[in-house]
């Protein structure tokens, strides 16, 4: 990971997207904390997603590199749905009854309208299961 | 008091407060309320996705429904875990 440097894109379209600033970094910070304390690359995904969702959802984890260590958490909020795919090497790090508890906290903050909240605290439920890097 | 006056006070006084009111109430919502997502409304932003540090993806942030035919086939279906959920 290059110090600095910052993953979110500083386009004018993630800016007048749906997130404030203080929120997009926060959301930054929450993925690079997760990503150095995991080894996992974690991302998040948020629009519209096609049907299948669950198969739109994994062609955007497959698009990533490095997939097997890679956690997509993809949300459409039109769809109200959202789905965690976690790669091969992820998923024995974040079993699946983990990825579901994320998932409902994730859900809970969706409900009230709160995004990047909810994306915020299922990042930590992740990253607090899948443990230091030296586990990997 | 002339009319003119009595009209000034009692129905311009009032009509500029009740407009000064109104105009602050619709500037704080269109500043702040205007762009995020309500449970129930429609969700009008295009899509965006967040990598950490210098890991990029391979595609790019366009990402819109009428690419759903063009992915790349992968192997990642296998071996994927995860969750879905509604809300």
């Amino acid at each position: 990971m290059v110090p600095g440097e910052h993953g979110l894109p500083r386009h004018a379209e993630v800016l007048g997207g749906p997130f404030g600033t203080r929120q997009l970094l926060r959301l930054d910070e929450a993925l690079r904390v997760a990503d150095r304390s995991t080894g996992l690359t974690f991302s998040v995904y948020v629009g519209d997603l096609d049907e299948p969702v669950r198969g739109h959802a994994e062609k955007l984890h497959g698009e990533l590199a490095d997939q097997s260590r890679v956690v997509l958490i993809a949300v459409s909020p039109n769809q109200r749905v959202v789905e965690v795919v976690t790669g091969s090497a992820a998923h024995k790090r974040i079993p699946d009854r983990v990825a579901k508890l994320a998932v409902l906290t994730m859900t809970a903050s969706f409900g009230v309208g709160d995004l990047a909240g909810g994306l915020i605290s299922g990042l930590s439920i992740l990253v607090d299961h899948a443990g230091r890097r030296a586990a990997a | 008091m002339t009319i003119i006056e009595t009209v000034l006070l009692y129905a311009g006084v009032p009509a500029v407060v009740v407009l000064a009111v109104f105009g602050l109430v619709f500037v704080g919502q269109a500043r702040r309320g205007g762009r995020r997502y309500r449970p129930g409304r429609p969700y009008e932003f295009r899509p965006v996705w967040f990598l950490a540090g210098d890991r990029r993806m391979a595609g790019n942030l366009a990402l819109g429904t009428a690419s759903s035919g063009e992915w790349p086939a992968t192997a990642g279906q296998s071996g994927t875990g995860g969750a879905s959920g509604t809300w």
